[in-house]
This record gives C-alpha cells, sequence and structure tokens, in this order.
C-alpha cells in the first residue's frame, strides 16, 4: 500500500508500507516508526480518528468508513488530506 | 431581463460564441450577484475573473489593508498600500469593467453581519485566510440556504469544494472541527507562492460561473487537493454526512459565536 503525505503533515513524501490487510490505526503506527514521527498525535484523538485531519483509502473518506478501524489492504493507496486555512 | 447592447456584445463577444455562455448565458452573469469574503490570495483572482466575465454585482468584504508582503500573490492591488483590500478591489473591478457593480464592505465578516451580507447575494465565494472565519461561511451559507465555493492554500497545495446547502457535502462534513491554534502552519508562518492561490481562485471562479449558467460539473460532493509543486491532483469523494454538525440530522439552527473560537466545535444541545 503507497501512503501519501503533503507537505504540511510532513515533507512531501509517497510511503511504501509493505502489509496484506491492516487498520488505519495500524498503519499510522508502522507509518510513525517509517519516518521517525509520531503522526499519532495529529491523526489519533480521544482513540477515535482526529476531526481535523481525513485519511482516504482510494480517494474514500474513512470518517464515513470505520474510521481508525477501517482496514487498508495490499495494493490501496492512502492519502492523508490536513486541514488548510490560507487564503 | 438584462439585454446585450452592442458595446457589452463586442466586450463579451470570445464568451458569447461559447454554446454554454451565448447570449443568454451573458444575461445570467450580468444579473447575478456574489459575494466574494477576502479580498487577498484567492479573491484577487476570483475577483478579477468575475468582473471581466461580467458578472453584474460584486460584494467584496475585507478588513484589511494591502501591505508590501501581499504583493507576491494579491495581483489587484497595485499602487494601494495602505488603502483597505475591499476598497482597492473595488477601484480594480470599476476600471476593468463598468458593466459590473461593485460594492465593498471594509470589516471582517463576524457572527453579528455574516447572515446579513450572505442573504443579498447570490453565491459566495470563501477566500478567508482562517478557520473560524471558514467554519462561520459555511455555516451561515447553509442557513440563509446559499451556494458556497470553498478554497484554502499553503505553499503548493490547495483544496476547492463547492457546497449546494442542504443537498451536497458541506466544509464541516470534511472536516468537522478546526485543528487547535498553532498545530497546522498558516501562510505567514509557512508561506504560499502566488500560483497556487492562483490557480485555486481561477478555479473558484470558474466555479461560480458555471453555478450561475447552471452548466458543467462541480467541486460538489467532492474536494480537489492538489499539490502543484509535484503535479499531484488528487479528486476525493466527500459524502453529505447525517452525524455533521451543522448539516447532518441536528443541524444548526442560528450562529452563535462560541462555534468559531479555537477549534470552532459545535455543541449538539
Amino acid at each position: 500500500m503507497k501512503v501519501r503525505l503533503p507537505a504540511s503533515i510532513y515533507r512531501d513524501a509517497e510511503i511504501e508500507i509493505d502489509a496484506d490487510e491492516i487498520t488505519v490505526e495500524e498503519l499510522v503506527k508502522i507509518l510513525s516508526e517509517k519516518i521517525g514521527r509520531d503522526l499519532r498525535k495529529l491523526i489519533i484523538r480521544n482513540g477515535d480518528l482526529s476531526p481535523f485531519v481525513n485519511v482516504f483509502i482510494n480517494g474514500k473518506n474513512v470518517r464515513h468508513e470505520k474510521g481508525l478501524k477501517t482496514i487498508v489492504k495490499k495494493g490501496d493507496e492512502v492519502s492523508l488530506v490536513p486541514a488548510v486555512a490560507g487564503g | 431581463m438584462v439585454k446585450l447592447d452592442r458595446s457589452q456584445i463586442r466586450r463579451y463577444a470570445r464568451q458569447l460564441l461559447i454554446p454554454e455562455i451565448g447570449g443568454r448565458g451573458q444575461e445570467k452573469l450580468l444579473e447575478a450577484s456574489v459575494l466574494v469574503v477576502g479580498a487577498g490570495g484567492l479573491g484577487s483572482p476570483v475577483i478579477q475573473y468575475l468582473a471581466a466575465a461580467g458578472v453584474g454585482m460584486i460584494g467584496i468584504a475585507d478588513g484589511d489593508e494591502v501591505d508590501e508582503t501581499n504583493l507576491q500573490r494579491q495581483t489587484i492591488h497595485a499602487g494601494n498600500l495602505g488603502m483597505n483590500k475591499a476598497e482597492s478591489a473595488a477601484q480594480f473591478v470599476e476600471k476593468l469593467n463598468p458593466d459590473v457593480k461593485v460594492e465593498a464592505y471594509p470589516f471582517s465578516v463576524t457572527v453579528e453581519n455574516a447572515r446579513d451580507l450572505v442573504r443579498r447575494y447570490d453565491i459566495v465565494v470563501d477566500c478567508t485566510d482562517t478557520f473560524p472565519a471558514r467554519f462561520l461561511l459555511n455555516d451561515a451559507c447553509l442557513l440563509e440556504s446559499t451556494p458556497l465555493v470553498h478554497s484554502a492554500v499553503l505553499r503548493f497545495e490547495g483544496q476547492i469544494m463547492t457546497i449546494i446547502p442542504h443537498e451536497t457535502a458541506c466544509y464541516r462534513c470534511f472536516l468537522p472541527e478546526a485543528p487547535p491554534p498553532g498545530s497546522v502552519p498558516t501562510c505567514r508562518e509557512a508561506g504560499v507562492i502566488g500560483v497556487t492561490t492562483g490557480f485555486f481562485g481561477v478555479l473558484q471562479a470558474n466555479e461560480v460561473i458555471k453555478l450561475i449558467i447552471s452548466k458543467g460539473e462541480l467541486f460538489t460532493n467532492k474536494l480537489l487537493y492538489v499539490d502543484l509543486l509535484h503535479n499531484d491532483f488528487n479528486l476525493i469523494e466527500i459524502s453529505k454526512h447525517p452525524s455533521c454538525p451543522a448539516c447532518g440530522e441536528r443541524r444548526i439552527k442560528e450562529l452563535r459565536s462560541e462555534y468559531y473560537v479555537e477549534t470552532c466545535r459545535i455543541e449538539t444541545d
């Protein structure tokens, strides 16, 4: 699975994670270890998906699926879309 | 209905040739009214292209003054350092196209004035630069059933979505709350380049024109997120959500000042 991290969250990068089937929560943990920055503080709040970061799997918002328990499969594309406010 | 005179037929000749616009579409543009909130990086191209296309009435709200750090991206304020941005933008519009009536509101949109301002216009364009202002406009447009075209930018990145109140996903369906102050960088802290605001502002103007002429497709129930540094374009589905704090089953009934501080959370009663 491929994870796209925008510059406003982490220096712009596409990160490959080698796993067959994991939850979004597990993905965030593996991703944090891989980039050396704890993304859990940003993405998880009170055990749930934070209300100000959106996680999309193949263009679908996991907030409207099972949140952190949503399953990510091999070959899926995951995008993190942060809140930005500039104008 | 507005009838085009000879000089208007000449002025708009190139867009009158487009089948989706034509004479009827141009008349609709001349009859339309649009409120642009924020005359900065996004507002500059929005105001410029809507005025050029002949949108008949443009309201511009901005409480800030033009300063030197604005000029690398805010392209309509030449020679107006120190002037209020709404008034500077209005001056630009008057020079560009005499067909356009322009109303400058030299103050910020607030909980007290938002609904009254929004109510006077057919469409609102969110060109603001803070989370509270964005949530306020979203909620005011829902309450007044006024379409809203949202965009936000940072560095080389930006996003755009169009909201048809109660029909399509609203801004809070995408983002229920704002990040705690200080947790996400602003343009002042992390920077922005004029091409990013230009790119997204032009897309916003295009959404407004399509809304007015009722043609084409909109960024409704979807959000376009683009990283212009890597030419990475992502079109993401956003669903209208029953638990949305603004437009869901327990939708908001009024604007309250406590909804627009810190994380802009709506506490349901």
